[in-house]
C-alpha cells in the first residue's frame, strides 16, 4: 500500500496465479507491470468448488452441445484474483456472478432478474458453444469518454440454476436494450469459487468508484477512457493476459489521474509560494531603490518621477527632503567649517545639475513632443475641447502636467486674441434662468408672445405658460375695474355737471341702438366653436391651446 | 458723513460703497440689519468686479427714488416698456453684460434694476419675427418641421388680422 496515497489503495489489484508475463505482454502494455500484478500461487480456498477446465470453443457449423462431463470438467489452473482492498475482501455472500450456458439463455430471458443496479446492454452473442454476452457498461461523464466493461454479473440471490436440459442453439437477440440482458451462470464450475465471485464484486465497486472518481475529476479530461475486459472464459491464459494488462492499465490511469491531481494541487501550492515570494521580493527591492536613491545625482530622481507618476511619490520625495534638511542642519552643526564648504560646494553642484538636466528634460524626450503635438493640433479648436484634453493628461507626471498647462495658458492667449477679432456670438437668452425669463414675458404683448413661442421650445413653454396668461389675464382685470372706478368716483360726478337734454338723450338712444345692432351683426358673424377648431383657433379640447406639448 | 460698506466681489475685489447706496439691494439692507456695522467686507459671490461696480453705478443714480410699494402701480409699471433715458443709457452694454447685470440685481433682491433690464430685453424682443430673435438671443431652432408647421396652422388665426 502506498502510504502517501491512501487513495489509490482503492485499485489496488492482486492477480493470483497466472502463467508469467513475457515480453510480448510487456511490450502491449506500454508499460511495466506493477509488481503486485506479478503472478502469485493459487490461494485454494476451502468453499472452492468444482474447478473449470477452458475448452476450446467447437466450431461455429456445429450445435454447441456441451456434455455434461465437459460442464463439470475441472480446470486445469484456478486464476484467482485477490484485491488487496481489505473492504472489498470483507464483502460476503457476493453471488451471482454466474456463467451461463448459451442453451440456458432462452430460458433465462424470461426471468424478471434482470440487473437493476447498472445498466447493461446486450451487445453480441455467442462466438463458441459458451455464449459471451458482453456487456457494456457506459458512462456518459462529460470528460470521460466511455469504459467498456465485459463482465457477467447477475444480481445477487439469484437461484441456482436448474439442471440444463438438451443444448440447443440460442436465439440471437438484437439491439442493444437493458431488457434483452441475460444473466449468465457459470454454475458448474465457478459458482463456489467465492475468490472469483469477491474479485467480480470488488472490481464492479472499484469500477463504481473509478468512475464516481472519473466524472467528478476535473482532471480527467487528459486520460483516455479505458476498457475493462474480464473474459467469461476464465481459463484461457491469453485473456489473462488481457484481463491483467487491462487492470493494469486502469490502475495506472487511476493512478496517473490522483497523480495529476496531486501534481495539480502541489502545483497551485508551489506556484501560490512562488507568487508570494515573488511579491516580497519586489517590494524589498522597491524599498531598497528607495532607499539607495537618495544619494544620487538629481536626474535619477526626474526619471523616478516620471516612472513613478503621481502625488504620492511627490509627497514622499518632500518628506525625505525635509528629514535630509533637518539631519544635515543637525550634522552641520557637528562638523567643522571645512566640511560644511565642502558641503555647500556639493549642494551647489547638485543644483547646477538639477538645472542642466531640467533643461535637457525640457528640450529632450519623445514623450512630451507627442504632447506637445497633441495641443498645437487643439490651436484654432475651442476652450472646450482643450480643457477635455488638460482633464485626458490627468494621469500624466506633475512635470509634464506643468508644461501642458504652460502650453494651454499660451494657447489661451492666442485663442483670445484670435476670439477678439472674431465677431463674438451672443450669449444666449435660453442660459437665463426660467424665472428671470418669466419676469420678461409680461413685458411683452400677445403677438410678441406668439412670435416669441415660435422660437424654441424652452421659450415657447415659457410664453405659453397657463400660469403666466392667466395672472395677464386677471391684471388686466383688476386695470380695468381700477380704471372703471376711477371713472364713477362721486365727487368727479359732482364736480362735472352734465346737462342732458331731450334731443341729446334721443341721440344717446340712437347711438345705443346702433352699437347693439352693430355687435349683434359683429356676434352672428363671429366663429362658432366647430369652426373655430376647424380654423385651427382652437384645438380638441380648448384647454391645451396654450401648451404645445 | 455718511456711513461706507465694503463689498467684495467674486474676483476678490474690493469695493467701498455709501450704506444708503448699498441698501437699494434688499440682499444687502437684511444683511446690515441682522449683523449690525461691520469693518469687514461684504462677500458678494455670485457678482464679478465689472458687473458689480455697474450696479453700484446704478444704484448711486437711483439713490434717492422712492421704493414702489404697491403692486398695481408695479404690475401697470411692468406692462409699460417705457424706459428713462438715463436708465436706456446704462443699458446699452453688450448681451453678456445686460444678463449678468439682470442675474445680479435678481441675486442681490433690485427690483427695479431688475425691471429695467428685463424692460430692455423684452424691448429687444418686440416687433421682432421668430427668426430675428433667433439671431438676436443666439437662440437655436429645435423645432421639426413638422412641429412648425402645427404651429404655423395654430397661429394662422391671429396672423390673419
Amino acid at each position: 500500500m502506498d502510504p502517501e496515497r491512501p487513495e489509490s489503495r482503492q485499485l489496488r489489484v492482486n492477480l493470483p496465479p497466472a502463467p508469467p508475463l513475457t515480453d510480448e505482454d510487456r511490450k502491449l502494455s506500454g508499460f511495466p507491470f506493477p509488481s503486485f500484478l506479478e503472478p502469485v500461487p493459487a490461494q485454494k480456498t476451502p468453499e472452492a468448488g468444482p474447478m473449470m477446465q477452458y475448452q476450446p470453443s467447437p466450431p461455429e457449423s456445429q450445435p454447441s452441445q456441451p456434455s455434461p462431463e465437459s460442464q463439470q470438467s475441472r480446470p486445469t489452473q484456478q486464476h484467482e484474483i485477490c484485491l488487496v482492498n481489505q473492504r472489498a475482501q470483507g464483502a460476503q455472500g457476493v453471488q451471482g456472478v454466474e456463467l451461463i450456458h448459451p442453451a440456458q439463455k432462452s430460458q433465462l430471458t424470461s426471468s424478471p432478474s434482470s440487473p437493476a443496479s447498472t445498466t447493461f446492454s446486450q451487445r453480441s452473442t455467442t462466438s463458441s458453444d459458451w455464449s459471451t454476452t458482453s456487456s457494456h457498461w457506459s458512462t456518459t461523464s462529460s470528460h470521460w469518454s466511455t469504459t467498456s466493461f465485459h463482465c457477467y454479473i447477475s444480481p445477487p440471490g439469484m437461484p441456482p440454476p436448474a439442471p440444463l436440459p438438451a443444448p440447443t442453439r440460442p436465439k440471437a437477440i438484437r439491439g442493444p436494450s437493458h431488457l434483452n440482458y441475460l444473466p449468465i451462470r457459470i454454475t458448474n464450475f465457478l459458482e463456489s469459487d467465492s475468490g472469483f465471485l469477491n474479485i467480480i464484486e470488488t472490481l464492479r465497486e472499484q469500477l463504481r468508484q473509478f468512475m464516481e472518481l472519473a466524472s467528478t475529476d476535473r482532471c480527467l479530461v487528459r486520460n483516455p477512457g479505458i476498457t475493462f475486459d474480464i473474459p467469461p472464459t476464465y481459463g484461457d491464459p491469453l485473456r489473462i493476459r488481457r484481463t491483467r494488462r487491462n487492470l493494469a492499465s486502469a490502475i495506472r490511469a487511476v493512478q496517473i489521474i490522483q497523480g495529476t491531481r496531486d501534481m495539480i494541487m502541489r502545483r497551485g501550492i508551489k506556484m501560490k509560494k512562488v507568487m508570494q515570494t515573488e511579491k516580497k521580493k519586489k517590494k524589498k527591492k522597491k524599498k531598497k531603490k528607495n532607499t539607495d536613491g537618495q544619494t544620487d545625482w538629481p536626474g535619477v530622481w526626474y526619471a523616478k518621477i516620471r516612472d513613478l507618476e503621481g502625488k504620492k511619490f511627490l509627497k514622499r520625495l518632500e518628506q525625505e527632503r525635509k528629514r535630509k534638511s533637518k539631519t544635515s542642519t543637525e550634522n552641520l552643526e557637528d562638523i567643522s567649517g571645512s566640511e560644511k564648504k565642502k558641503n555647500m560646494a556639493i549642494d551647489l553642484e547638485r543644483k547646477e545639475k538639477e538645472e542642466k538636466f531640467l533643461q535637457d528634460f525640457k528640450a529632450g524626450p519623445e514623450k512630451e513632443w507627442k504632447i506637445i503635438m497633441d495641443i498645437s493640433s487643439h490651436v484654432g479648436k475651442k476652450k472646450e475641447e482643450i480643457s477635455r484634453s488638460v482633464k485626458s493628461a490627468r494621469g500624466l507626471t506633475r512635470y509634464e502636467m506643468e508644461k501642458q498647462l504652460l502650453l494651454l495658458k499660451t494657447l489661451q492667449n492666442s485663442l483670445s486674441s484670435i476670439q477678439l477679432n472674431q465677431p463674438k456670438k451672443p450669449t444666449p437668452i435660453t442660459s437665463l434662468p426660467s424665472e428671470i425669463l418669466l419676469s420678461i414675458v409680461p413685458h411683452l404683448d400677445y403677438p410678441d408672445l406668439i412670435s416669441l413661442s415660435r422660437t424654441c421650445h424652452h421659450l415657447r413653454y415659457i410664453s405659453l405658460d397657463h400660469v403666466q396668461l392667466k395672472k395677464r389675464f386677471q391684471q388686466a382685470q383688476a386695470v380695468v375695474s381700477n380704471y372703471l372706478k376711477k371713472l364713477l368716483r362721486h365727487d368727479v360726478c359732482i364736480s362735472e355737471r352734465y346737462i342732458i337734454t331731450r334731443r341729446n338723450f334721443q341721440s344717446k338712444a340712437r347711438e345705443k341702438e346702433l352699437g347693439i345692432m352693430c355687435l349683434n351683426r359683429a356676434l352672428m358673424n363671429r366663429m362658432g366653436f366647430n369652426e373655430c377648431v376647424a380654423k385651427n383657433v382652437f384645438r380638441e379640447p380648448p384647454k391645451m391651446l396654450a401648451r404645445y406639448y | 458723513m455718511a456711513v461706507q460698506i465694503k463689498l467684495m466681489s467674486s474676483d476678490q475685489a474690493m469695493l467701498v460703497v455709501d450704506k444708503e447706496v448699498a441698501e437699494r439691494s434688499v440682499l444687502i439692507k437684511n444683511m446690515l440689519d441682522d449683523i449690525g456695522e461691520v469693518d469687514e467686507a461684504i462677500p458678494i459671490p455670485n457678482v464679478n468686479e465689472a458687473v458689480l461696480k455697474k450696479v453700484i453705478e446704478w444704484c448711486e443714480h437711483h439713490k434717492g427714488d422712492s421704493p414702489s410699494t404697491n403692486d398695481e402701480e408695479s404690475d401697470s409699471r411692468k406692462r409699460s416698456t417705457d424706459i428713462e433715458e438715463w436708465d436706456q443709457k446704462f443699458m446699452q452694454v453688450d448681451q453678456e453684460m445686460l444678463f449678468e447685470i439682470i442675474l445680479a440685481a435678481n441675486y442681490l433682491d433690485i427690483k427695479p434694476l431688475l425691471d429695467v433690464g428685463c424692460k430692455t430685453v423684452a424691448n429687444m424682443i418686440k416687433g421682432k419675427s421668430p427668426e430675428e430673435i433667433r439671431k438676436t438671443f443666439n437662440i437655436q431652432n429645435d423645432f421639426t418641421a413638422e412641429e412648425e408647421e402645427q404651429i404655423r396652422r395654430e397661429n394662422e388665426w391671429a396672423e390673419d388680422r
